[in-house]
């Protein structure tokens, strides 16, 4: 019995279980303290939904053998570029998502397999890269930000040209999915639209992943040799992963605005990639193999500890921005140790 | 009594219940050349391993016996103590820096110095190098190998004959190097190097230096050698002066060895009339370290066929052309119908099944349970195991499971239950599945290679024996490629012998040690056989 | 006869090749000036002091790329030991070149220690090394916040409030040093742009004829002939010197733009110091050790080197570089960003590097004296262009994010094509 209990740890892992007890800590420090347990519950539940699809992204780059994918600022402002032009084209309410949801997918489709592609000439050295493909190409979407010729008046920069540094959604879709069947139980209140429509993408995904084209997808990312002895290519795969990914990310970061109320443009997104990563990784994925459930997990740990930390930390030391301090170490802290659990192939 | 430069004595080494060396001994003399001769894991590598103090050896549990330099006793186990103590290794594989020069090359990490103050103060890693000094040491090693080319070249600019040169310059340089191994030194030198090469080591000998030299080549033996000894099976066949024996004798010595009791048989595959299930013109493969040249057989249907040869010499190639799997030249016939432009989906739908002898590259996806593992290549080439719904299709996973569970019983896989990583199976489970799948795909024609490579005894007879009965009860026609002749000759019905890209002879079970060996070696039995008759 | 014409012409094309990533951004930068429109003194006034301020921080990555370990990104680990020892020594109220002293003393066991770190840690991630050492720079980063925004004043006792927040926890996120710290190694010497010319072109003129004539010497004592490149070489330093003197005395307006240009020359010498460090190290059996591990792990190892210590030594030095540079950065500048003064360190000196003609596996001296200015010029000037180009000086700025980040892109990706290829000989 002894043996089973440290066995389910072990899988569990230690950095995992630190993590885990971390929340606990903080989420009992919040109740007996009593700093507003149910807003702060009721916080986590919403970040949990909100960061959900971003995180969800990395799963299909990670099967496909590309591993985590840092570059999912593409499709982050892939995603962004279609909330702008849904507005600007005038759509309004839920229409309004579902519109930048589509056209920011057809950007995400042609810039994800322009990427796979890439990536299939620089095998073993994604991760790198990937990073440095992201911060180039949204350093890149800053000039195409002021030059796009925006009519909208919410869009666009009250002088000059170009697209405003945050886009107010109130008008929009903002807090659609969040106002979307929400209820209450006691001070708490539950996001049960948003999180069924997460749980639906994640559902979707699990549905391609057990279909004849993810099976392959997964075989090829996890054995090129295997795949190649079965005669699945390698390379389509991984564009394929990549596309998925990165549209994935699109969708992702119009849920993570329309839940914060704001389109962040310009540099906002550059380091988003990092904490997707982080979250991925605190659930249980490695470089090479991810989950649904690891996002999941993930997901719910990561965001959990930033949406509590805060406000025990504005308890212990007002004005410290010792939240911001955490996220920093705990995202930072899981990559280097998930990089130095990478098996060096030979 | 002899006075001997090297001298270990009864060496045996286990790596936990495996014995792979048995009461071994070799004693060499100083100004000998001495070959040591066995076929692939006879324990020459093992052995070689052991006297170089490599850690392999140290962590997996050491040896027994003793080692004597000079008549000495000395313990060697580290790498650096085997240095010390003179023993220089001359790598198959060249340990160089290809951004380097030769000279820097050479003395790779052994750098003169120039003393200075910076190096007073700071030590050694302080000290600027004398380069110039560096070059003189370089070039004086050199010439004794009798190279003249220009000490300053860079490492990537020389051709690849020339490398081993350098290592061996590299080891004389090593001032008090009294042995020099090496390791099938001419496998990468065209005929006019290798001749260099064997005068290079007659020179090293006479002035002192003791070579222990291993080969696959008889001939170069023959040449060269002063002392012979062979392996078999880790333990010593014998050791004998040059001048008291021949090729014929020596390849008998190394092939030599009780047959496997054969399996029984009802019917003997493949009789006059049966037509060709798979032939081979011209097929030449290019898969690195076994490339192929140019191998043409046939092999009929509901026959058993083996593929033997020394490792290196292209047997293992043959299955992964046929198979699409690394390209190949030349024509190939599936049941009388020729296949152009081969690929893996190609031959799979044409019947053929495979299981690599890369168990854990090729042939399993070691994160994945098992019964995905033995599903995965009927849903991509037979579209089966799943379940369509218009465009989208999902895995049926009761089908799977239900299966997967027939072919654990009927194999016998040792598991707990289907769902099991294959990554957690020992070696001949892992084989099972492979084999597992490949049967999934209901195969005419099964290419199975090395499949009893690091597997328990036990589990290798079982192995074979359902591959017999495959062949005897469903008359697959079946081709095993096996680094293992015994084990060839106790199922085969017919074994090609490749050597060096060719097709040596194809010979039955029974035929002599003698004509295995001499193939294996790459002679014409039947020349040899000839010609050895004359000269008595 | 045309044969070896052609290969002539093909070897050229490749010397061509070689350096066309620098030519490239010698146009680039040519033409950024040009459309930029800034003037002369200004646009020499920049170069000058962003040079002075920033090559030895990109000299600091020069012996990880020699040892195998990549662009070394955690470089700014070693800018943030910088910036501890700076906020220590200016709270001691130590003011003067000695505070910049006391900073150098105070940051090395720092960074030492910190190189330490990163080492073990990059050889647990090898094959990895860029991205874990950039993933190592954010966490440290995180690290420095809480002990400098949490713990000081809390936990670490602090002596000069005036440097802290008002209410006695952590350092202000903005420090000035304009009584203390600032120009503290800059005042040692800094002279003018045209008496610089003048000094350093004697110096020049000096060193080619002592070259010239120690070869000369030799040839008569030990007989050794005298190479024509060190001819042409000593010939081209006089040309250079010559000019270099002239220059300030060719026109009035030469002259006074020159003049008015200040010029560091303290931070030039601790510059030049570091490149022969450079030069020197790669002579000794350490360097030649960077280089082998560098170029091959596993003969190094079978050869008895001690790879991963090699490589720890390696960061050690880098990390320490980075240090001292940052230190010399922010005394020229005078004012300090606690808590984002590092964050740019290692993406401009690592883009610096890249313009200047190195990659991930090749970096030197010339490289990082080249690649600064360049990088810099073009640097300076981009707001200018933008302005000009668009009536915006937002893109210049954009531009040249984009340009940075873009450079490291290229420069990883053409050393990625070229393992690949490679591996798949």
């Amino acid at each position: 019995m002894n043996e089973k209990i440290v066995n389910g740890l072990k899988r569990f892992g230690s950095a995992r279980l630190i993590i885990s007890l971390f929340f606990i800590v903080l989420l009992v420090i919040t109740y007996v303290m009593d700093l507003s347990f149910g807003a702060t519950v009721s916080d986590v539940l919403v970040r949990w939904c909100m960061n959900f699809v971003l995180v969800l992204a990395m799963v299909p780059s990670v099967l496909s053998g590309c591993g985590l994918n840092f570059a999912s600022t593409l499709g982050i402002s892939c995603g962004l570029l279609g909330g702008v032009l849904s507005i600007e084209f005038g759509f309004t309410g839920l229409l309004s998502l579902i519109m930048a949801g589509i056209i920011g997918c057809v950007f995400a489709v042609l810039i994800g397999a322009l990427y796979g592609k890439l990536l299939n000439y620089i095998k073993g050295s994604e991760m790198m890269i990937a990073t440095y493909v992201g911060f180039a190409f949204v350093s890149l979407m800053c000039i195409v930000w002021v030059f796009l010729p925006i009519t909208n008046d919410t869009l666009r920069l009250a002088m000059g040209g170009g697209v405003r540094l945050n886009v107010e959604l109130s008008a929009t879709f903002g807090h659609m999915l969040n106002d979307f069947l929400p209820v209450k139980v006691g001070s708490i209140t539950i996001p049960l639209g948003f999180m069924l429509v997460c749980a639906a993408f994640a559902l979707l995904l699990g549905l391609f992943l057990n279909s004849r084209t993810g099976r392959m997808m997964r075989v090829a990312g996890e054995n090129p040799k295997f795949a190649q002895a079965l005669d699945i290519s390698v390379n389509k795969n991984r564009i394929l992963g990549t596309m998925l990914s990165t549209m994935i990310s699109a969708i992702g970061i119009l849920f993570y605005a329309q839940s914060y109320g704001f389109l962040q443009l310009y540099t906002a997104p550059l380091k988003m990639s990092f904490l997707a990563v982080a979250a991925v990784l605190i659930g249980g994925a490695t470089t090479r193999k991810a989950s649904i459930g690891n996002v999941v997990l993930g997901t719910l740990l990561f965001n959990g500890i930033l949406a509590t930390s805060t406000p025990v930390a504005n308890a212990l030391a007002p004005d410290s921005n010792l939240a911001e301090i955490v996220r920093i170490i705990v995202s930072n802290g899981i990559i280097v140790y998930a990089l130095t659990k990478i098996k060096r192939e030979v | 009594m002899d006075t001997y430069l090297l001298e270990m004595r009864h060496i045996t080494k286990r790596y936990g219940e495996n014995t792979v060396l048995k009461d071994m001994e070799l004693l060499v003399k100083p100004h000998e050349i001495h070959a040591l001769l066995g076929e692939n894991g006879a324990g020459k590598s093992t052995l070689m391993n052991i006297l170089f103090g490599m850690p392999v050896i140290q962590d997996s549990g050491g040896f027994e016996g003793e080692i004597r330099m000079e008549g000495k006793p000395v313990q060697i186990d580290t790498p650096i103590k085997a240095m010390e103590a003179g023993i220089g290794m001359v790598h198959q594989e060249f340990m160089m820096i290809p951004g380097f020069t030769i000279a820097e090359n050479i003395k790779l990490n052994r750098e003169p110095l120039k003393s200075s103050l910076m190096g007073r103060l700071g030590g050694r890693y302080l000290s600027v190098i004398d380069f110039d000094q560096m070059g003189q040491d370089a070039r004086a090693a050199l010439d004794q190998v009798g190279m003249d080319v220009n000490e300053q070249t860079l490492m990537d600019r020389l051709p690849v004959g020339h490398m081993q040169f350098v290592e061996i310059s590299r080891e004389i340089d090593k001032k008090n190097v009294k042995l020099l191994v090496f390791d099938e030194p001419t496998a990468v030198l065209t005929e006019s190097e290798a001749q260099v090469l064997l005068q290079i080591m007659r020179k090293l000998a006479d002035s002192g230096i003791a070579i222990i030299f291993i080969t696959h080549r008889l001939d170069e033996v023959m040449e060269v050698a002063d002392q012979v000894t062979v392996f078999r099976d880790g333990e010593l066949v014998g050791s004998m002066p040059i001048g008291e024996t021949d090729t014929v004798k020596i390849a008998e010595m190394m092939i030599g060895r009780k047959m496997g009791e054969p399996f029984e048989k009802s019917k003997v595959g493949g009789d006059e009339n049966a037509p060709f299930a798979v032939e081979l013109k011209n097929f030449a493969v290019d898969m690195p370290g076994e490339k192929t040249k140019s191998i043409s057989i046939q092999v009929k249907k509901g026959e058993i066929f083996g593929l033997a040869g020394l490792a290196g010499q292209g047997k293992i190639s043959i299955a992964n052309g046929i198979m699409g799997i690394f390209p190949s030249e030349g024509e190939l016939f599936i049941n009388g119908e020729a296949i152009s432009k081969i690929t893996p989906q190609k031959i799979l739908e044409k019947g053929c099944a495979f299981v690599s002898e890369d168990r854990k590259g090729t042939g399993l996806l070691l994160d994945n349970s098992i019964e995905d593992n033995i599903a995965i290549a009927a849903m991509k080439v037979q579209k089966k195991y799943l379940r369509q719904f218009g465009f989208f299709s999902q895995t049926d996973k009761a089908k799977i499971r239900s299966h997967a569970q027939e072919l654990i019983q009927a194999l016998d896989i040792r598991c707990t239950g289907p769902s099991q990583y294959t990554r957690r199976l020992s070696g001949g489970n892992q084989q099972k599945v492979c084999v597992a799948r490949a049967l999934t795909l209901e195969p005419d024609i099964l290419l199975v290679s090395e499949p009893t490579r690091g597997i328990d005894i036990g589990a290798k007879r079982l192995l074979m024996e359902y591959l017999v009965r495959l062949n005897q009860e469903r008359g697959m026609t079946i081709i095993i490629t096996s680094s293992e002749l015994a084990e060839l000759r106790a199922v085969c019905d017919r074994i090609a012998i490749v050597f060096d890209g060719r097709v040596a002879g194809v010979l039955p079970p029974d035929a002599s040690d003698r004509e295995y060996g001499l193939y294996m070696m790459g002679y014409d039995a039947g020349e040899k056989e000839r010609s050895v008759a004359e000269h008595e | 006869m045309s044969e070896t014409k052609n290969s002539r012409l093909q070897t050229m094309g490749k010397e061509i090749k070689k350096y066309n990533v620098v030519i490239f951004f010698v146009i680039l930068a040519a033409a950024a000036y040009v459309v930029s429109g800034v003037a002369p003194t200004v646009f020499l006034q920049e170069i000058a002091s962003r040079f002075c301020r920033n090559t030895f921080l990109v000299l600091s990555l020069i012996i990880p790329v020699i040892a195998g370990l990549g662009l070394n990104f955690s470089i700014v680990i070693g800018a943030m030991a910088g910036q501890m020892a700076i906020i220590h020594t200016v709270s001691w109220g130590i003011t003067g070149f000695p505070s910049f002293l006391v900073s150098i003393l105070l940051s090395t066991p720092i960074a030492i220690v910190c190189g330490f770190l990163v080492g073990k840690v990059l050889n647990k991630t090898k094959g990895n090394e860029m991205i874990a050492s950039m993933i190592l720079g954010y966490l440290a980063n995180g690290i420095y916040q809480f002990i400098y925004l949490y713990l000081i004043g809390t936990v670490i006792p602090f002596p000069d409030q005036a440097m802290m927040n008002d209410n006695g926890v952590g350092i202000k996120s903005s420090l000035g040093f304009t009584d203390n710290f600032k120009y503290s190694l800059t005042n040692v010497w800094n002279t003018n742009l045209a008496d610089f010319a003048l000094i350093a072109g004697i110096l020049l003129l000096v060193t080619a004829a002592a070259w010239l004539g120690f070869a000369f010497w030799k040839k008569q004592k030990k007989a050794v002939p005298v190479k024509i490149s060190l001819i042409v070489g000593c010939a081209v330093m006089a040309v250079g010197a010559v000019v270099l003197i002239l220059l300030p005395r060719t026109s009035e307006k030469a002259a006074f733009t020159m003049r008015f240009v200040s010029f560091p020359v303290s931070a030039l010498i601790c510059i030049l110091l570091l490149c022969l460090f450079n030069n020197w190290i790669f002579k000794t059996k350490l360097g030649h050790d960077f280089r082998a591990v560098g170029l091959n792990q596993q003969v190094a190892t079978v050869s008895g080197i001690h790879v991963d210590r090699t490589r720890i030594i390696a960061l050690i030095l880098s990390t320490v570089f980075a240090a001292w540079g940052q230190i010399i950065r922010l005394q020229d500048i005078g004012t300090m960003n606690t808590y984002s003064a590092h964050e740019q360190i290692a993406l401009l000196a690592v883009a610096a590097l890249l313009v200047g003609g190195a990659s991930v596996v090749k970096a030197g001296n010339k490289h990082a004296i080249l690649g600064v200015v360049l990088f810099h010029a073009i640097f300076a000037v981009s707001p200018q262009v933008g302005t000009s180009l668009f009536a915006d000086s937002q893109i210049g700025e954009y531009f040249r994010v984009f340009l940075a980040y873009g450079i490291i892109f290229v420069a990883l990706a053409m050393n990625a094509v070229q393992q690949s290829k490679a591996k798949k000989q």
